[in-house]
């Protein structure tokens, strides 16, 4: 309260604050769900999982689980009294598999014990008698059986064949793009808390709203008899969106049957196999294009490896489809996009949302055009973007901002983008063991659900007598300092330090039926409708006031003070006084994101508010040994709008950008014939380290209004900037393609491991000769 | 494990559990322990670190650096750089870090929070909270708890004690002596050093072994020789002190010693550890085979010397007799003239299981050329090294495809880096290796 005096502290919009949980974070004092105190009488669950291939359970024997110490219950599909089931948009995944599993390990019963240790031993004395039912895990097997999780979508715009027919140049290619495991550090957990007062369940989720539904369909209760609530994650990324139903469904069934509380922490290695991961692709493409690089048609197959089930894939391959043209206006176009099911894990959302592997295959599209044609493959990418030829999107959008070519060529001087290039060039020519390699590469990618109705939020504002204020929303915190936004947001609205506005933790008895913290959205649409509940409180206020001093004026909020004409009192004491006046201080606000809708019959609307842009140069070495290869410069220029707080904007951009660097490189998910997960804990999949950074890491926002009127004309930066990683990709290609000749790039798929970068160094050898 | 006991005994719950199996070190904690006449301080990662090894030494949670009223520099400066995102993470890189600044490392802050996983941040307010605050003097009030602990340790008297619990019992001698009468009567207990390996048999496998012999407490396993012929290391010197002391004469392994598992893992694990586990991709056995290293077995009072190539056998068999027990690993010196050429292979930099470990030493003797992850044993290839021939190392392995890398991938890098050893003057060896 004493800094009320210190006007710069008065208004925290906009500036670089500190994480609201940091404090707490470094002093180990931030409470997650697994740090909280359990209740007396609080039993711990294991999932006990199936046999490790896609099996006909021809009978199960669980005696000795059930013997085993400890042990409380054993809970299979029979003894769930509603829906059996996991599918948040589909119903078409059992929560416990019964006759047959589809995947390899899918759970099968879950066990509640005294202790966790109890509950993990117990769960792996299951005896099966099962049939082995074929496995269809490569793409030639999930295209060969070709069977689809959801109907394929195609979007079109002009004729592709007729002018890829008439095209003075074609290009034909495929890319494989990897999958990638969240590795959130916090694994899936959630504390079921049974009471005849009904349910309470804290859930490590960005989707309480689901879960809350979800478990409503487990147990056939009404949504009001829930209440999920979740105070922060620890780490998401997607992760956390569907598949944290899934935990809270098994502890929710055994709390529901023992009525006591139960909690399950998913082991690490049961985490990795049981949830979903980023969706592989498979990309076949075809551009025509001139001799300047223009392209002028060009289709785009996308094969999405979906998993078992439906989960959010129809979603993900949509914005797969979306972005398959990142910034590149291309006049006539086919992009075709299958959502094959495979038997592995449910592919789910994860960062970027199919995205990122839409925006993979164009960028090596663009590098081949420009090696084919002896250019720069920045000038083929400025050649190609939007609003150079047309601005028309193939799904009907336009293309309206004009952030990216002045945000590239910003970069391009700033990382002297042309000039190492050329050093890295010649350098090569007479390269040893090592090679290097350079590559600029934008991102423009679109902000909204793409599914409409998903594009709204709610917000509860209470302010208190002693004129502290408190703000929900239905918006989740696992880290991206959202709640921190939020609070400047307010704080800014009545003028008042931070330190005056409270977030507490999200709940679905405060704030119903919210949307996932998820697609970047979570500013955006939190961040507005606490506006709209500050807007309703200060409207109130302002008659308050103007009735109390009997004028006409505006009040003005600032400093901790409140202003009216001549009249001018304490926040606090405006709050008191209001009180006494009988006006109610508490409020809710709601948003809706105008004016964008998508009809997926036609391909064609406006699915998105608006763009966020980005661009990136990486530059990369490798070890033409070994593959080995690692990043050692990174220039990043990103387009957040206007930032709200600085701090957290950088520190997406620059995780982001970590993260997809690692899932372009390192970070590989290996299957067996049988679609068992061998890479199933940080021993065997690896995500970048420290020593992986690169050694030169910089990192600027490209300073931009949102056009669109959002938060603080501020815009979304959750996802995007993974996509800055894609430079990383293109710059290995970059180091290898010299060996190939003129003309040369090479195949490279993702991620870019030391074997596949020794691969193409081999075939790109070869090539030449 | 100490993670367990620390948060479900001690409802101290900073430090998190992320993998439980070593790998991300969301669990690490400050161990403190008499190396010597000083205090080595070492981050560790408590979900397998075994309760018994924690005799004689002190830990440090992040509960105990500060508080919210008056934060540890350390803390201070994460806040001050934005180094945390989610949170989750951040007890633990604060504890390595802390153990950076009370062992004074001199390595870089990425090598120290190596292995500490954060998937939120891009590691960098990390490296520069760290970097600003390497040389900062601690706290009074945690200076005091150090103090306190390390007048005890060095009084303390660790080892020499036997726990019977109802899953089985554990031996902790304190003498060569005693190990040598246990490993006698008890010829079927499992030994155990830093428990990096085994720590994972229990905490995933969820093996309870009935019978444990730790070589933690023995004083003469502890010990570092140098004479003018060989180092000697004791078989359960950690290898956070085997690096400095090899590193003297072989400068070359510093990538190999910096790679090696993280800081927790070489705070822990033990070369004879290792070595005596048998493993096809250990780290420690092709770089010691290279230098022609040999191995001291135990059984008794009889001592045999065993060439470290000819103590792998096969795939989980040993030259060990069934009560006989690795004493010390013995490496050679450096020979004038010697070269040496060590590289390791994986997926990722730092903390990740190797796919190929060359090592290659020449001296006026001859040529040793060892891998590891290309056979079922670390190996030598021989005819190689008759031949001089790179390709000639289809004849000497057949690697496996597995989730690491395929059988092709390995053989292509083992004689990449073969040729370079062998032919360091060619230019550019991957474009002469195609033609």
């Amino acid at each position: 309260m004493n800094q009320i005096s210190k006007p710069e502290i008065a208004n925290p919009l906009g500036r670089a604050l500190e994480h609201d949980s940091a404090g707490q974070h470094v002093t180990g004092q931030a409470l997650y769900c697994d740090d909280i105190r359990e209740p007396a009488g609080c039993l711990h669950a294991a999932m006990g999982l199936g046999p490790a291939f896609p099996a006909r359970i021809v009978a199960m024997d669980l005696d000795a689980v059930r013997q085993a110490p400890g042990v409380v219950a054993v809970f299979t599909a029979a003894d769930i009294p509603g829906e059996n089931n996991a599918g948040s948009v589909v119903h078409d995944e059992p929560l416990l598999a019964s006759d047959q599993t589809s995947y390899a390990q899918q759970p099968l019963f879950v066990v509640a014990a005294e202790t966790r240790d109890q509950a993990r031993r117990a769960a792996r004395l299951a005896k099966f008698e099962a049939e082995e039912r074929p496995a269809a895990v490569t793409y030639d097997q999930i295209v060969e059986r070709d069977e689809h999780v959801m109907p394929t979508l195609e979007v079109v715009t002009g004729d592709a064949e007729a002018a890829l027919a008439k095209a003075q140049h074609k290009l034909e290619g495929r890319i494989e793009i990897g999958g990638q495991e969240h590795m959130y550090l916090e694994g899936q957990i959630a504390l079921a808390l049974p009471s005849p007062d009904g349910l309470r369940v804290v859930s490590s989720t960005q989707h309480p709203t689901e879960v809350q539904e979800m478990l409503g369909h487990l147990l056939e209760l009404s949504s009001a008899e829930i209440t999920v609530e979740v105070r922060r994650m620890g780490g998401a990324f997607g992760g956390k969106e569907s598949q944290a139903a899934h935990t809270a469904m098994m502890a929710t069934l055994a709390a529901y049957h023992t009525g006591r509380p139960v909690k399950l922490r998913l082991d690490r290695d049961d985490d990795m196999v049981t949830t979903g991961k980023r969706h592989d692709f498979r990309v076949d493409y075809r551009l025509g294009y001139d001799d300047s690089g223009r392209v002028y048609a060009g289709t785009f197959d996308l094969a999405a490896r979906c998993g078992h089930s439906a989960d959010l894939s129809a979603a993900v391959c949509d914005r797969a489809v979306f972005h398959s043209d990142n910034a590149y206006f291309i006049p006539e176009h086919r992009i075709t996009s299958h959502r094959y099911r495979s038997n592995t894990v449910s592919n789910t959302a994860y960062r970027g949302f199919g995205g990122p592997q839409g925006m993979v295959a164009i960028e090596r599209a663009m590098d081949q055009i420009a090696a084919r044609l002896g250019k720069d493959p920045l000038d083929v990418r400025l050649e190609n973007l939007y609003g150079r030829h047309g601005d028309i999107a193939p799904y009907g959008m336009q293309v309206k901002e004009r952030v990216l070519e002045p945000l590239i060529r910003q970069l391009e001087v700033s990382a002297d983008y042309r000039q190492r290039r050329a050093e890295i060039e010649a350098a090569n020519q007479s390269a040893g063991r090592y090679r290097r390699g350079i590559a600029l590469t934008p991102v423009k990618f679109g902000i909204s659900f793409t599914i409409s109705f998903l594009n709204q939020a709610g917000a509860l504002l209470n302010i208190y007598k002693d004129g502290s204020i408190l703000i929900n929303h239905g918006g989740t915190e696992m880290g991206q300092g959202l709640y921190l936004k939020v609070a400047q947001v307010v704080a800014h609205q009545f003028g008042v330090p931070l330190d005056m506005v409270k977030i507490s933790a999200t709940r679905t008895d405060k704030v119903p039926n919210t949307s996932p913290t998820a697609a970047s959205s979570g500013t955006d649409l939190n961040g507005a409708a606490a506006l709209a509940a500050c807007k309703t409180l200060k409207q109130r206020l302002t008659r308050f006031l103007q009735q109390k001093f009997e004028t006409d004026a505006l009040p003005l909020f600032k400093d901790g003070r409140v202003l009216i004409g001549f009249h001018h009192m304490s926040y606090a004491e405006m709050a008191r006084a209001a009180w006494f006046a009988r006006i109610p201080l508490s409020a809710t606000g709601h948003f809706a994101t105008p004016g964008i809708g998508w009809d997926a019959k036609t391909g064609k609307g406006r699915p998105f508010f608006y763009f966020a842009h980005g661009a990136a140069v990486s530059e990369v070495e490798i070890d033409t040994l070994t593959g080995a290869n690692r990043v050692v410069r990174a220039d990043l220029l990103h387009d957040v709008g206007q930032s709200i707080n600085p701090a957290i904007d950088l520190g997406q951009i620059e995780g982001a950008y970590i993260q997809g660097m690692g899932w372009l490189t390192m970070e590989q998910l290996v299957f067996n014939d049988k679609g068992q997960l061998l890479t199933h804990a940080p021993s065997t999949y690896k995500i970048p380290t420290a020593t992986d950074r690169p050694d030169v890491l910089n990192i600027t926002l490209y300073d931009n209004k949102n056009p669109e009127a959002t938060v603080h004309r501020s815009k979304a930066v959750g996802e995007p900037p993974f996509m800055l990683a894609i430079s990383v990709h293109s710059a290995l290609a970059h180091a290898i393609s010299g060996l190939g000749g003129p003309g040369y790039w090479p195949d490279l798929d993702a991620p870019a491991t030391a074997e596949e970068v020794l691969r193409c160094l081999d075939a790109a050898n070869a090539a030449a000769v | 494990m100490l993670l367990g006991w620390l948060r479900e005994h001690q409802q101290a719950r900073g430090t998190k559990e992320g993998c439980n199996e070593g790998d991300c070190g969301a669990c690490s904690v400050v161990l403190a322990r008499k190396q010597g006449e000083h205090i080595d301080y070492q981050p560790v990662n408590a979900c397998i670190f075994p309760l018994a090894n924690l005799d004689g030494t002190a830990i440090f949670s992040v509960e105990d650096f500060g508080n919210r009223q008056a934060l540890h520099p350390i803390q201070q400066a994460v806040v001050d750089e934005h180094g945390s995102q989610c949170g989750f993470c951040t007890p633990g890189f604060i504890a390595s870090m802390v153990a950076g600044q009370l062992g004074k490392v001199e390595h870089s802050a990425e090598v120290q929070i190596a292995g500490n996983l954060c998937r939120c941040t891009g590691y960098g307010g990390l490296i520069r909270a760290f970097e600003g605050q390497r040389n900062t003097p601690q706290p009074a009030a945690f200076r005091a708890k150090l103090d306190a602990a390390e007048s005890w340790i060095k009084a303390s008297d660790a080892g020499g004690f036997e726990c019977h619990g109802t899953t089985g019992s554990i031996y902790a001698p304190s003498t060569l002596k005693d190990l040598a009468s246990l490993r006698s009567v008890h010829p079927d207990a499992l030994i155990v050093a830093g428990a990096t390996d085994v720590g994972l048999w229990m905490t995933k496998g969820l093996k309870q072994p009935p019978k444990l012999i730790l070589t933690t407490y023995v004083h003469e396993l502890h010990a570092v020789e140098q004479t003018a012929e060989h180092f000697c290391f004791g078989a359960a010197v950690p290898y956070s002190q085997v690096g400095p002391t090899l590193l003297q004469d072989y400068p070359e392994a510093r990538d190999w010693f910096e790679r090696l598992g993280s800081v927790q893992v070489r705070a822990s694990g033990t070369l004879g550890g290792n070595i005596a586990n048998g493993s096809p991709i250990g780290d420690g056995p092709p770089l010691m085979i290279a230098l022609g290293a040999s191995l001291r077995l135990r059984k008794g009072e009889t001592l045999r010397e065993v060439a470290l190539e000819d103590y792998f056998i096969a795939y989980g068999k040993q030259d060990l007799a069934e009560d006989e027990f690795v004493e010390a690993v013995l490496v050679p010196r450096r020979q004038p003239g010697q070269r040496l050429m060590v590289e390791k292979v994986s997926r990722r930099i730092d903390q990740d299981i190797t796919a190929v470990l060359a090592a290659f030493s020449e001296t006026s003797v001859g040529l040793r050329l060892a891998f590891g992850g290309m056979a079922a044993t670390p190996k030598l290839a021989k005819t190689v090294m008759a031949s001089r021939q790179a390709s000639d190392i289809h004849k000497d392995f057949e690697p496996l495809s597995d989730l690491r890398a395929s059988k092709a991938y390995r053989l292509r890098v083992a004689e990449n880096l073969l040729r370079a050893f062998l032919e360091p003057d060619a230019s550019n060896p991957s474009q002469e290796a195609a033609q």
